[in-house]
């Protein structure tokens, strides 16, 4: 075999800092549904539109560190895992409006939440691992524990984010209601 | 003349049944290399002889074509008469040098006007109804316009154009003739078969009602009769000449080589969002300016053995990829050419490197994506992991050989790749060195298509099992290079010297052949000359076979 003509490899790109920029960090903006029922939700937004719909942090189940018993993704009228498509085009797959429930979910205290899908758009895979292992969504909320994962229409793409929260708009949120309580 | 006549097969049984042949083609108005074809020569020495020489051989003398008695020929509609003329020939020439075209041998295309098909029909019909013995069972073996064309001017083109003339060529001289009334002379087979000719005035087949493969079809299946009825048989003496548009073009020439990656800010491909260029630069650009200045090609296509990321850098041998150079106007090179244009290509930026550059055979381009479905690439990637690694850490990763993943479509890529789960290996697996700040650098071997990337982070969990869940900590990649992709195509080019060479102003060298002739075509005299060079040669021919 002969040798490659050119010089070694250059140096990896240094990068000091102790804990490199996460996946999140990198590839994702966050915006939030707020909820006056303090049920809120984090969508990440990758620029190529692709959002990963998640539990924030301030919504009860996180907050008061639930023990989840189930994650259910149909009930009477909607089945979220009856979602067949096809190709580049996700053709076939579930048109939903922001406001349309996603999953409900089920703790051991006897009290259900239902979370939607916060943004208009095809629904493209819903975590099934949850229903496995639901605690996920406790212990990894912004991570193995996503929601689902929805692509917003191009057309409708911008109006979906302007009716989503910036972090700063939900930090302020957040601080109003600690005024409040 | 009548000995002369011998150097001819036809299908006449006598020299007077020739005659006679030749007597009611020519009332009906055919040129002479009709008249001669129709007669069943194939030999297409026959057909090098001028109009004159033919007529001196076949028609009576009051017959002989003159400068006022010539119409279009109701059998080639003067495809065979005006278009064989120097004049045409010269025409060819003036497009083919300003095409700019460098080649040392073509071939000719001719697209001819639909109706000629019925009227070759037509014209077989009136002479076996003539000379039925003759003609029976010959209609298939009789020339074609097209093949008369060829063995006419062929070698005269040939010799205008400074070139040899062959039946298969890279480079193609395409004559597209235009016949005005070619479907007003079909029209009857709209009212015969109008289920197979209406269907056809739709959007779909670009409002062409009759083609080649329909009239011929149809033509055949009538029966002689029934043609008679519907058309002149004889054809008649067009009233509107034909015209021919001429275009040229080369073969696709396919370059292939090897590049090398070493920037971290530089795309595969133009990196374009609603027409706005995200990133200066791309890998396919460096690489394909160079060589489209060198071949000024029409068009091009880089296509490479997989794909690296923007942030990803492509080390070792390089990666395979072709460039597809589509019509070609220069393409006579030789391996010092080649390995200039290495160099060449080389100085445009030191992020971008190719080795191997070579010129490949079409057919061998497939190996490139035979190769993409078994291929496996090396990698090289530094890692982060959530706690400080351990040698037992080291010695678990280590131990791992043949990884299934179930590998979700990456969300990086869910927006233009179909969602699916696919199954990936990971066939070896090492960490290298462990670092200080949490960091190791991971050394893998995998199968083509697997996202390096969501392997080591787990892409929300996505990609299954992945480093976070093997070291049961939070994993994340910082960097990564591609060490090897391996594919053993192309072979590998021993480095030439590229020495000094021409090519600097590949454009003057790649009008050279055409450039030596002297502009002969604009002057007439000199038109002339050329004119009678060609006929002495002819006859000097013509005497050797005689």
């Amino acid at each position: 075999m002969i040798e490659s003509d050119f010089e070694s490899p250059l140096p990896h790109r240094s990068n000091h800092n102790d804990k490199p920029p996460s996946v999140i960090e990198r590839y994702f903006k966050k915006r939030y549904k707020t909820d006056n029922k303090y049920e809120d939700q984090l969508v990440l937004t990758h620029s190529n539109r692709v959002c990963v719909v998640c539990v924030a942090n301030s919504h009860p189940l996180i907050e008061q560190k639930k023990s989840v018993t189930s994650v259910s993704f149909g009930e009477e009228g909607w089945n979220r895992l009856d979602n067949k498509f096809s190709g580049k085009s996700k053709r076939g797959a579930q048109w939903l409006d922001c406001k349309a429930p996603l999953c409900e979910v089920t703790c051991s205290d006897g009290t259900k939440y239902t979370l939607v899908c916060c943004v208009k758009g095809q629904l493209i895979e819903v975590n099934e691992n949850l229903q496995k292992t639901p605690q996920l969504l406790i212990d990894k909320p912004h991570g193995e524990g996503y929601l689902a994962v929805i692509l917003p229409g191009l057309k409708w793409f911008e109006h979906e984010m302007k009716q989503l929260k910036s972090e700063e708009d939900y930090q302020n949120e957040l601080e109003k209601r600690l005024h409040n309580s | 003349m009548i000995d002369k006549m011998d150097m001819f097969s036809l299908f006449t049984r006598s020299f007077e049944e020739t005659k006679e042949v030749s007597k009611f083609l020519h009332q009906i108005g055919c040129c002479i290399r009709c008249i001669l074809r129709n007669l069943g020569e194939l030999n297409p020495a026959s057909y090098k002889l001028s109009i004159e020489e033919l007529e001196n051989m076949l028609l009576p003398a009051e017959s002989r074509t003159t400068a006022e008695n010539v119409c279009p020929c109701p059998g080639c509609l003067g495809i065979l008469q005006k278009f064989t003329e120097t004049a045409f020939l010269n025409q060819i020439y003036l497009k083919v040098k300003e095409d700019g075209f460098q080649f040392s041998d073509y071939q000719c295309s001719l697209v001819l006007p639909v109706s000629l098909i019925v009227r070759q029909k037509a014209l077989y019909i009136y002479l076996l109804n003539k000379f039925g013995e003759t003609y029976k069972g010959n209609e298939d073996k009789l020339a074609s316009v097209k093949d008369v064309w060829k063995w006419s001017c062929g070698f005269k083109l040939a010799n205008i154009l400074g070139s040899r003339f062959q039946n298969r060529s890279q480079f193609d001289i395409l004559m597209t003739f235009q016949y005005k009334d070619s479907d007003k002379e079909c029209a009857f087979l709209l009212d015969y078969l109008p289920d197979v000719f209406k269907k056809r005035k739709q959007r779909k087949f670009g409002f062409e009602t009759f083609t080649r493969a329909n009239v011929q079809k149809a033509v055949s299946d009538m029966t002689y009769s029934k043609l008679q009825d519907c058309t002149s048989c004889p054809p008649l003496i067009p009233t509107v000449e034909c015209t021919c548009d001429i275009s040229c073009s080369h073969e696709a020439v396919f370059i292939a080589g090897r590049y090398l990656k070493f920037s971290r800010e530089l795309s595969q491909t133009p990196w374009l969002i609603d027409g706005k260029r995200i990133m200066e630069g791309s890998v396919q650009e460096l690489i394909c300016e160079p060589i489209i200045q060198m071949f000024k090609p029409t068009d091009h296509k880089l296509s490479s053995s997989g794909r690296e990321d923007v942030d990803v850098r492509m080390l070792g041998l390089g990666r395979p990829f072709i460039v597809e150079l589509v019509n070609p106007h220069c393409v006579q090179f030789s391996l010092e050419d080649l390995a200039a244009l290495q160099k060449r290509i080389n100085n445009v930026s030191k992020d971008v490197q190719v080795r191997d550059l070579q010129i490949v055979s079409r057919k061998d381009t497939n190996l490139l994506k035979e190769g993409e479905i078994d291929k496996t690439k090396t990698y090289t990637a530094l890692c982060w992991c959530d706690r400080q690694l351990t040698e037992a850490d080291v010695e678990l990763v280590n131990s791992l050989k043949e990884i299934t993943l179930q590998q979700k479509t990456p969300l990086r890529v869910l927006h233009r790749r179909a969602a699916a789960t696919r199954e990936r290996s990971i066939h070896s697996l090492s960490i290298k060195s462990l670092l200080p700040n949490n960091r190791f650098t991971l050394e893998l071997t995998t199968q083509a298509g697997t996202y390096v990337k969501e392997f080591v982070h787990g892409d929300f969990g996505r990609t299954y099992p992945n480093k976070s869940q093997i070291l049961k900590a939070d994993c994340d990649i910082i960097d990564l290079d591609v060490e090897a992709v391996n594919v053993d195509w192309p072979p590998l080019v021993e480095p030439i010297e590229s020495g000094t060479l021409k090519i600097e102003n590949g454009q003057d060298n790649c009008l050279n052949s055409i450039e030596t002739r002297k502009d002969n075509c604009v002057d007439e005299k000199e038109t002339k000359e050329i004119c009678l060079n060609e006929n002495e040669t002819v006859t000097k021919s013509c005497k050797e076979e005689g």
